[in-house]
């Protein structure tokens, strides 16, 4: 593993003044209401996903209900 | 009808449901109202409380996934296939919160959204992992080689899982260390009240979400089980137009 020791000189700097109007390059209250609104987002998509899936597995189930009830009339009608 | 072990394990579900729902509340109107604005960064740092936990329930979802995953390599069974599955699921949609909550705080902490920091590589490279999971598990069928083989990347994707943790601590990079390692802490008592209750959140959230995809997944391979049988019997299972 590679450390690099720091010397005093390596964090020289200087100070500019601003030009014009100074703003807030991102706006902080802006930031934190998109990662909540992100946090939600996320958990509803699932939930949507989840729902889908559910709704997928219910039409196969369908189909399977209705394969049975035709064999077992089938079934029927062969005894009588 | 629903067994007595079914319809408990359904009463279980509701109780820890409606037990999330109102610590999540909670939980927000703490942050909101009650935890103190962090004196550099100001409110964003209000991403903290959830930014960490997302991490935290990733970490959770990809434990299950692991434990599912190494369990079907042992003795497969559509449950340990199923839970290693929701597992994956649960990783990328926890991910995704962490990874995109994060260059958020960064934009303003930082300056940038993005930076190839260590921490931040190896976390997006874990959740490529399990995305990469979920696309085998979409595309590749659900035969029993399809099924060994995600098996053996759930495992094997486990093991960046203690690198992210580790690579702030060996690497460095610009990722603060708060809680873990040599990090300063947190300065005020409602600020780690707001953590707690963002970990508690996600205690009960990520299971909860585990248990609800294991549960849909388990319901799918009994249905094509059930769906095989027929086909064997000489019925046509395909949906009339």
């Amino acid at each position: 593993m590679i450390t690099q020791q720091q010397t005093p000189n390596d964090r020289a700097t200087d100070f500019q003044a601003v030009q014009g109007n100074p703003t807030e390059q991102y706006s902080g209250g802006t930031l934190l209401v998109a990662a909540y609104a992100v946090l939600w987002v996320v958990i509803f998509a699932w939930i949507g996903l989840v729902w889908r899936k559910q709704r997928a597995l219910d039409g196969r189930l369908t189909d399977l209900e209705r394969v049975l009830d035709k064999a077992a009339a089938a079934a029927d009608k062969g005894k009588g | 009808m629903a067994s007595a072990r079914t319809r408990s394990l359904d009463a279980l579900f509701y109780v820890l449901l409606v037990v999330t729902a109102v610590v999540f509340v909670g939980e927000i109107l703490f942050i909101f109202l009650k935890a103190p604005i962090e004196a550099r960064m100001g409110i964003v740092q209000k991403i903290f409380y959830f930014h960490v936990p997302s991490w935290y329930g990733m970490y959770i979802g990809a434990a299950a996934c692991f434990v599912g995953s190494l369990g079907y390599l042992v003795r497969p069974t559509d449950l340990r296939d199923a839970f290693a599955r929701a597992g994956a699921e649960t990783a990328v949609a926890f991910g995704a919160i962490g990874l995109i909550t994060g260059p958020l705080w960064g934009a303003k902490a930082w300056g940038t959204f993005w930076t190839w920091d260590p921490r931040l590589t190896t976390a997006l490279l874990s959740f490529l992992i399990y995305l990469a999971y979920l696309v085998l598990r979409a595309f590749a069928g659900d035969g029993a080689g399809e099924r060994r083989f995600a098996a053996a990347l759930g495992v094997l994707g486990a093991a960046n899982l203690p690198i992210i943790h580790y690579s702030v601590q060996k690497w460095g990079g610009q990722h603060p260390m708060v809680i873990t390692g040599s990090g300063g802490g947190l300065g005020h008592p409602d600020m780690k009240i707001a953590l707690a209750g963002g970990f508690i959140c996600f205690t009960l959230l990520a299971p909860l979400l585990l248990w609800a995809r294991t549960r849909l997944e388990l319901a799918r391979s009994r249905l094509l089980r059930a769906e095989g049988d027929a086909v064997d019997l000489g019925l046509d299972t395909r949906t009339e137009a």
